[in-house]
């Protein structure tokens, strides 16, 4: 092969590998978006946010700054 | 005329009360001042004021400056040099006549504590003061009653809170950045008397522990504070007028602030949260 077929032969695969990268990204992004639709459906996700948010209010209310006045 | 006074930390700009402390001292001393409520360097200038030893305080921040460092962190370090510099105010036979409010943060009990000294035994005033200048990182904290305490104006600069319920007629408060805020309550805040140190280099104002630099915001506290004071002395005991000069002051002032603590920070984050919590667990 000379080096003008090497060339394009690069070329062409460089663009495919790329192309298949962005279709690869994708198609990861759209199932991990299906993926939070389904979790955020599930009734075991919502009370673990739940949880979660009770407990941060609870840390919240625990351990920030309380005001006294010491006479 | 019931008369407290408000002093805030700001580091090297504390130099600055020196002089407005002055300037208080001829119309009002401190017999005629009901209470005291100050935060980080306020503390040692509050302090002084209030044992009547404003020469000893002067000459304190004059000896701060003596060996000028001349590199950006050597004047950060000078901050380090407030905890020793104690022992030249204080006095085994100091006492303090008039409820004094110290800002104190407990960090492991998150605890804003506002300390009334003039109730503990006057053997103990160093370590109060050594406490409320005490900064994370810069200094150990200071052991009190079985707890570490250290400087309160990490939490609140501006410590109006422990004067609210004293029914004052006039609060004196010195502060550094300039703003004209809204103290608490629309009623307390027409009784605030703001004396500001009009500056825009915040924070390098803070380590400049230069001997020019202390003389100019002295003499600039006592100056401004004196002019602030004039109409105050002529109104003598009529609370009312005192109130009438204030609120003409603010309407001069423009732009009014409210003001952002740390403690008024997590409250609102707290109160966040709280409806974020509460809106999830009632969907």
């Amino acid at each position: 092969m000379d080096k003008r077929t090497l060339t394009i032969l690069g070329a062409v695969a460089s663009a495919l590998s790329t192309i298949f990268a962005i279709c690869a990204s994708i198609s990861w992004c759209a199932l991990a978006v299906m993926k939070i639709k389904e979790i955020r459906e599930d009734e075991n996700y919502q009370s673990a946010l739940k949880n979660v948010l009770l407990r941060l209010n609870d840390g919240f209310n625990r351990r920030f700054w309380k005001k006294e006045i010491e006479e | 005329m019931k008369i407290g006074l408000v002093l805030s930390g700001g580091m090297a700009k504390g130099a600055f009360q020196i002089g407005a402390l002055r300037a208080i001292a001829e119309h009002f001393p401190p017999e005629k001042i009901a209470a005291i409520s100050a935060s980080s360097v306020g503390v040692l200038n509050a302090y002084s004021f209030a044992t009547e030893k404003l020469d000893a305080a002067e000459r304190m921040w004059r000896n701060l400056c003596k060996k000028d460092s001349r590199s950006f962190v050597g004047k950060i370090l000078r901050g380090n040099y407030l905890q020793r510099a104690i022992s030249d105010i204080t006095d085994p036979s100091d006492r303090i006549a008039m409820p004094f409010y110290i800002s104190l943060v407990n960090i492991r009990e998150r605890t804003l504590v506002h300390k009334n000294i003039s109730g503990v035994l006057p053997g103990f005033y160093p370590d109060y003061l050594r406490a409320s200048v005490a900064m994370p990182v810069y200094n150990r904290s200071v052991t009190l009653d079985g707890h570490s305490y250290y400087d309160g104006a990490m939490v609140d600069n501006i410590p109006v809170y422990p004067l609210l319920e004293k029914e004052l007629d006039l609060i004196i408060c010195i502060y550094f950045d300039n703003c004209s805020y809204i103290f608490e309550n629309l009623y307390f805040d027409s009784k605030v008397l703001r004396v500001t140190y009009p500056t825009k280099q915040f924070i390098l104002d803070s380590v400049r522990f230069e001997n020019k630099n202390i003389d100019m915001m002295i003499k600039l506290g006592y100056k401004l504070t004196r002019e602030i004071l004039a109409p105050v002395v002529e109104c003598g005991d009529d609370a009312e007028a005192v109130c009438a000069y204030i609120k003409r002051l603010n309407e001069k002032s423009g732009v009014r602030e409210m003001r952002v603590t740390g403690d008024m920070l997590v409250t609102n984050i707290n109160k966040v949260v709280s409806k974020l919590a509460k809106n999830k667990i009632d969907s």
